[in-house]
């Protein structure tokens, strides 16, 4: 079995939005559209103030609402995981938006460029892809194709970049990362063995698949030593 | 809905919780115009009971119904894909209310022809069949609190009735008054219950949000109308149908003012809770993490009041 599920290190993470970025490089899409973003969250007050950087978009969840509410089947889950939207189906109701707690989907209307009439090569590039997405619910694709490039070619994704979602790739901390979350010895596996994660609004039962590492797992015997030495 | 000045949807990007943009009046006029039409479908079945014809107020809530099936239309991104909405009633409650509007048509048609005391019933049961599913479209949408409370789902339905007693009320003093005039105490009655139904439905879907957490935005949104629904909404409406009974000089105006605040509110009801207090999941964590060689800390999440102990 196969789940690909995003990782993000909130200790590493700083909030330099170079995985925005190039969401958007790749993905081209319309000005105002993150599929990616980096969240600046501010804990308590002066003087006792933490700040914390919080990678968020499509949570592809196990239990994605979107899916259940889309009158379409535009929304689909694939076997391992990913959430896709089939542009030619979707007739942008966008009840999936009001269904997702994460704030993932968007709708453009009219198809803007960052440069106004000027594409970029990276816009001219994605032309086709698009095209389609306007008037519709549009989100992050995992990279699916990205993915399946790589599955077909023998790489293994969250660890071969031609194999990575881009976001994965551009990241200077080494904060985001992806994997199946199915198989124990994958990088995600490992990483969510050794440290302690959350999931965000995990109340609302969605069961998402995007992991926050917020400190690593301590054993008994550190606790007991930190404690006496207090 | 905050646009640019292309026309385009602008999205905010804050931790707090955000007032839904892809639902806008178009969105709301699916819920009020189905609403009341369904209502009055179940108004015209009660009084068929007692041998009074309802043909034109059926092709009246018809159109009601058609009305807010256009708002939809209205609003969606590819108008001309409008048939894919039918694709999936294995969970889409959309897709069922969707389905549902075909038999309701049909049902309601055939009443309005036959007008037979067993045609209206058929047309009722298919028409709170139709309310349900608006009620649950409201409960299925998990990203806005205030919407997705189980409560949604009598209070959309106790409005929709009230609405359609109070268009059948004002019709009856219009539509052969003085038929009616003998089955006015009943429809003067089957206003009251469900004014009385209405109010605590609306009390007990607000205070649940107080009480399990909403975002303090939505919650004052919804105190901020509480008065007004409360007070001017269903309980003065219920004072002037006791003064019709009681004062037969202002018997008419007192029952046509009475009508129209029983429709209008729970069309500000709607537009409240659709367009005013629909603000967002926002983002939240549990904790923040350890930094370096530190300790973790408390988490946080931003724009939510406390739920009430």
């Amino acid at each position: 079995m196969t789940r690909w599920v995003f990782v993000a290190d909130l200790n590493r993470c700083v909030g330099c939005q170079t995985c925005t970025a190039a969401c958007k490089h790749r993905n081209a899409t319309a000005p105002g559209v993150m599929w990616r973003k980096v969240l600046d969250m501010e804990v308590g007050e002066f003087p006792e103030v933490r700040r914390t950087f919080v990678p968020t978009g499509c949570h592809h969840c196990e239990n994605p609402p979107c899916m259940h509410v889309c009158p379409t089947t535009a929304t689909k889950q694939r076997d391992d995981g990913i959430i896709t939207i089939d542009y030619d189906l979707c007739i942008g109701c966008m009840y999936c938006s009001v269904a997702c707690p994460y704030q993932a989907r968007y709708k453009v209307d009219i198809v803007n460029n960052a440069y106004g009439l000027t594409k970029m090569a990276n816009e001219v590039a994605r032309d086709e892809e698009n095209l389609p997405r306007k008037a519709v619910a549009q989100k992050c694709t995992f990279c699916a194709d990205r993915i399946d490039y790589g599955l077909e070619n023998g790489l293994t994704p969250g660890v071969d970049p031609d194999a990575t979602p881009a976001c994965v790739n551009s990241c200077i901390a080494g904060a985001l990362h992806m994997g199946n979350i199915e198989d124990p010895k994958s990088n995600v596996s490992v990483m969510v063995e050794e440290n302690e994660t959350f999931l965000m609004h995990e109340e609302l039962g969605t069961k998402p698949g995007f992991y926050y590492i917020w400190d690593r797992k301590h054993d008994a015997d550190e606790d007991t030593a930190e404690g006496g030495e207090e | 809905m905050p646009k640019s000045q292309n026309g385009q949807t602008q999205y905010p990007t804050t931790l707090y919780p955000v007032l839904q943009q892809d639902w806008d009046l178009r969105g709301t006029g699916n819920f009020v115009f189905g609403g009341t039409g369904t209502g009055l479908i179940l108004a015209i079945t009660v009084m068929s009971f007692f041998g009074v014809s309802g043909q034109i107020l059926t092709l009246l809530a018809l159109a009601f119904i058609g009305l807010g099936l256009t708002c939809v239309l209205a609003k969606i991104g590819r108008p001309f894909r409008a048939m894919n909405v039918v694709l999936n009633p294995q969970t889409s409650w959309m897709t069922r209310e969707g389905l549902i509007a075909g038999p309701l048509f049909i049902a309601g048609l055939a009443a309005a022809w036959f007008d037979q005391v067993f045609v209206y019933v058929l047309a009722a049961f298919v028409a709170m069949v139709f309310l349900y599913c608006q009620g649950k479209i409201l409960t299925e949408a998990k990203g806005i609190p205030a919407w997705r409370t189980p409560k949604s789902i009598p209070l959309f339905m106790s409005t929709g009735i009230v609405e359609g007693a109070g268009i059948f009320l004002i019709a009856s003093l219009f539509l052969n008054p003085e038929d009616m005039s003998i089955v006015r105490p009943v429809i003067l009655a089957l206003l009251l219950i469900s004014i009385v139904s209405r109010v605590f439905t609306w009390r007990i879907y607000l205070r649940d949000l107080q009480e399990s957490g909403a975002p303090k935005k939505a919650l004052n949104a919804l105190e901020k109308a509480d008065g007004p629904i409360t007070f001017i909404g269903n309980i003065l409406p219920v004072l002037l149908l006791l003064v019709s009974q009681l004062v037969p000089e202002s018997a008419v105006i007192a029952a046509l003012v009475s009508g129209i605040l029983a429709f209008a509110t729970g069309w500000y009801l709607k537009f409240v809770i659709i367009n005013k207090a629909a603000f967002n999941q926002g983002f939240a964590i549990p904790f923040s993490p350890a930094r370096g060689g530190g300790k973790p800390g408390p988490g946080t999440k931003p724009g939510w009041r406390a739920p009430k102990p």
